[in-house]
């Protein structure tokens, strides 16, 4: 059976399938960009921009006071996001629509937020209106919105708290990658974000903002989600509003669906390890998040040799009386290694591995 | 990432998709799905490119495509499905036996096909199939065993087994 198996397999004939090699390049240059994007520390600093506004689009239009710690009373506030190159998606195309945007909060404005797609002689085409309500408290969940409009049909556009160090879109349904951007709006306490979907039905798919605090709070634009602090870079979270639980760590972020089966259901982060390089021959941290029920224990993990400044595994409460996360982490011996290579708790009886 | 990194990964990549594809089209059964699993992994051995051993890189690279597929399905609850059809001839004929294998694979768990892949096509040592998946020999020898055994009762006629 083996030799009638290899056989099977070396005379096989397989579908035609390839790669564009240059376009997994330009993937992987997008995935490093993104990667330092979405770190906490890449919130950049706001210019002050007067600009002219198009008067139409869509907005709810409610009143809104002037932010009372506004450096610039009665000014716009501005920042662009994205940039001049086309965006790529999977395929190395360049994806359909703009790539550099702008959004605005006008104090003067009934319907003061303003998206735009901004052009490569830098000539502003409103996207859509909208309103937020300011002033923004420092702390506590912040006002949020987001949206798409017809004129960019891959977008999301949207502001949340500038207290935010990371955020993700949680967009469960969404079947295709997309570039991030943010940036500080000046002193309103909030920044814009910027989500660019490969697949334009992505977009109007998104279900929400969840984002995290200095502080390891984890929000979504409804209110609080529970979550832990699982070491000094990475808090998790579970968030049953939006069907999503997830992590921030210090190199990234992940969501996935929470599990719905009846009987333990253990959900695994990682697969690919996370484990940021920080040059020479020293690494960060690699780190393993599961999402196991409260009632699980004994956890077990694997580490592989060489791995070092090993923490766990441990069981920590998530904080929604329902699930627990199971935290593992070190140090990986060299970038082509596996850092943990297994990761198990026991459920009624039963060990479940990853 | 130099110009002459970036060339070299290109190069990389020319040389090891083919092999690579073959590689996740059998673990996943869909050539759509063996190309988005091929490309997402290739684009994440970019981020690690200039640490990377290039004598280490294919199964570098062959880990990262495993890694990735299970850890789609397990992010995934339903179907991903694409809103435009992959360009592709009309009707694509193989042998028969290749339906039957991609099918017989498909009957097998993530894991046992991924260990009978890595055994039987990429012809990895049990040793080498337990560092690619990061798990232990034991569990490679028992993945095997009840992988080639399910094989069996589907590939085999009733009555036509062979010790």
């Amino acid at each position: 059976m083996r030799d009638d198996i290899s056989t099977l397999f070396h005379e096989s004939t397989p579908p035609s399938m390839s790669l564009d090699p240059y376009a997994v390049l330009a993937g992987g240059r997008r995935r490093r960009r993104r990667r330092v994007a979405l770190t906490g520390s890449a919130l950049t600093a706001l210019a002050v921009v007067a600009v002219a506004v198009a008067a139409s689009g869509l907005g709810s239009g409610r009143p809104t006071a002037l932010p009372a710690n506004s450096s610039s009373p009665g000014l716009p506030v501005s920042v662009t996001l994205g940039g001049t190159e086309p965006m790529l998606d999977n395929q190395g195309h360049a994806i359909p629509g703009p790539s550099r945007f702008a959004v605005e909060i006008d104090p003067t404005r009934p319907d003061n937020l303003g998206y735009y797609a901004v052009d490569g002689s830098g000539t502003r085409t409103l996207i859509a209106r909208s309103d937020v309500t300011l002033p923004v408290a420092p702390t506590g969940a912040g006002p949020v919105t987001w949206g798409t409009g017809s004129a960019a049909p891959h977008v999301v556009l949207g502001v949340l708290p500038a207290a935010a160090t990371s955020w993700m879109l949680a967009n469960p349904s969404a079947t295709s990658g997309s570039h991030s951007d943010q940036a500080t709006l000046g002193v309103t306490g909030l920044q814009a974000f910027v989500s660019v979907y490969d697949n334009a039905t992505d977009a109007a798919k998104a279900t929400g903002v969840i984002w995290r605090d200095a502080a390891g709070s984890v929000w979504d634009q409804s209110g609080p989600v529970p979550s832990a602090s699982l070491d000094a870079d990475t808090v998790a979270f579970v968030d049953a509003r939006l069907d999503l639980w997830g992590d921030f760590t210090a190199t990234g972020s992940m969501s996935a669906p929470i599990p719905t089966t009846a009987k333990p259901d253990v959900t695994w982060s990682g697969g690919d390890q996370r484990v940021a390089l920080s040059g020479g021959d020293q690494f960060t941290p690699a780190v393993h998040v599961g999402l196991v029920p409260l009632r699980a224990s004994r956890p077990e993990a694997t580490f592989a040799p060489g791995c070092s400044q090993r923490v766990g595994p441990t069981l920590i409460p998530a904080g929604d009386g329902l699930h627990a996360f199971l935290y593992a982490s070190c140090v990986p011996a060299s970038a082509s290694t596996n850092a943990i290579t297994g990761l198990s708790v026991v459920v009624d009886g039963t060990r479940i591995s990853s | 990432m130099t110009a002459s990194s970036d060339e070299d990964f290109v190069a990389f990549v020319r040389d090891a998709s083919p092999h690579l594809l073959r590689t996740a089209w059998f673990v996943c059964g869909d050539p759509v799905q063996a190309e988005e699993l091929v490309q997402a992994a290739l684009e994440k051995v970019y981020l690690s490119w200039r640490r990377i051993d290039r004598g280490a890189a294919t199964a570098y690279a062959r880990k990262v495509v495993l890694n990735h597929h299970i850890d789609t399905r397990r992010r995934r609850s339903r179907e991903v499905l694409t809103d435009r059809t992959p360009e592709r001839p009309a009707a694509e004929t193989r042998p028969e036996e290749t339906d039957a294998l991609v099918r017989a694979l498909a009957t097998l768990a993530p894991r046992e096909r991924q260990v009978v892949v890595l055994r039987y096509y990429v012809d990895l040592s049990e040793a080498e199939v337990a560092a690619t998946l990061g798990i232990g020999v034991g569990t490679v020898k028992s993945s095997a065993s009840r992988g080639l055994a399910r094989l069996r009762e589907v590939l085999v006629p009733e009555g036509d087994h062979h010790a």
